[in-house]
């Protein structure tokens, strides 16, 4: 009995120390969704500190700046959108090449359907040296993005 | 290597200003040290040449791994025909406009789509196809190809959700 409460401890204890060191692997940021910017200048935009970036129109394309911090990795980001919304719309993430940011394309989607706050994950595991990121979302009348979070492999110090 | 110089330089020019305190020689030595913490060799910034090309050289080695993974795929007939029809109702889109497919093939877990037209109009589609296509596939690689006789094409390699991209 004292044998297997050991062993049980021993893989609870294992288990922690994984958990704790795939955390550490990753560098983490979370983005006010007052960030997002419409494709289009006329779109008519409500930004808000508590609401994120809402919209007046029939739906609008917006372009969610990413700031790259490890620009060399070659194993992608992790993004996850918070939007409110009341009938669905859906987001794409994009990993651009360097120099020519439409030379090479990597990209993930998401969609959401019905009302509600939602949060919607991207992955890609794949990236390209020195090239960026985007992060794409097509929403309806009245939705919002409330906040995206981006989550990078680490190291991400100002050497790289 | 220019920091290892221009220290070097500014400590010379440290140990022959004689007479002066040596709190400031100090002060010198550390003001000379400062950028080599800040800036490496190694990746940045980018812009040089070499950095460049082998960007590109990286770019081209990848779109051939991918091609050399979807190449060496079994067939599943069922998903191959799914997805095909997938893909080919997302180009009958009014977006899709301008574009046409030369070329569709799917495998096991990967599609290979070679299309003529507009790459800005292709990204919309993709991005306006999202719902259908985050049902389907994880990721996609879309890259540009440039053929002998009928120039310059684009290339997207759609894959299965539970696949990755090598």
């Amino acid at each position: 009995m004292i044998r297997l409460v050991r062993l049980i401890m021993i893989m609870v204890t294992v288990g922690l120390i994984a958990t704790a060191a795939e955390a550490a692997q990753w560098d983490a940021k979370h983005y006010h969704g007052s960030m997002c910017q419409s494709e289009n200048d006329e779109d008519d935009l409500y930004r808000w500190y508590t609401e994120g970036t809402r919209i007046n129109e029939s739906y609008a394309n917006l372009i969610c700046p990413i700031v790259r911090d490890n620009t060399t990795n070659k194993d992608g980001v992790l993004v996850r959108v918070t939007v409110e919304s009341e009938k669905g719309g859906w987001c794409s993430l994009h990993a651009l090449s360097w120099p020519n940011p439409t030379s090479s394309v990597l990209s993930a989607w998401g969609a959401w359907a019905g009302s509600g706050i939602r949060v919607i994950e991207l992955r890609l595991t794949n990236s390209f040296r020195h090239g960026h990121y985007a992060l794409w979302c097509t929403i309806e009348e009245g939705d919002r993005v409330i906040s995206y979070w981006v989550a990078e492999k680490l190291p991400t110090n100002n050497d790289n | 290597m220019m920091c290892a110089h221009l220290r070097f330089a500014l400590n010379g020019v440290c140990a022959v200003m004689l007479g002066i305190p040596m709190i400031f020689l100090a002060g010198c030595s550390t003001l000379a040290k400062t950028p080599q913490a800040e800036i490496s060799e190694g990746d940045w910034p980018p812009g040089r040449q070499q950095e460049i090309m082998a960007a590109q050289r990286e770019i081209d080695e990848y779109a051939k791994a991918t091609n050399t993974v979807f190449q060496a795929e079994a067939l599943d007939q069922e998903w191959s025909t799914q997805a095909i029809n997938e893909i080919q109702q997302a180009f009958k889109s009014r977006e899709a406009a301008g574009t046409s497919i030369v070329d569709i093939q799917c495998r096991s877990a990967r599609c290979r789509i070679v299309l003529k037209g507009d790459p800005v109009r292709i990204g919309k589609v993709l991005h306006r196809s999202s719902p259908k296509l985050s049902e389907m596939f994880s990721q996609s690689l879309m890259t540009r190809m440039d053929g002998e006789e009928d120039g310059i094409s684009t290339v997207i390699y759609l894959v299965r959700q539970g696949y990755s991209l090598p």
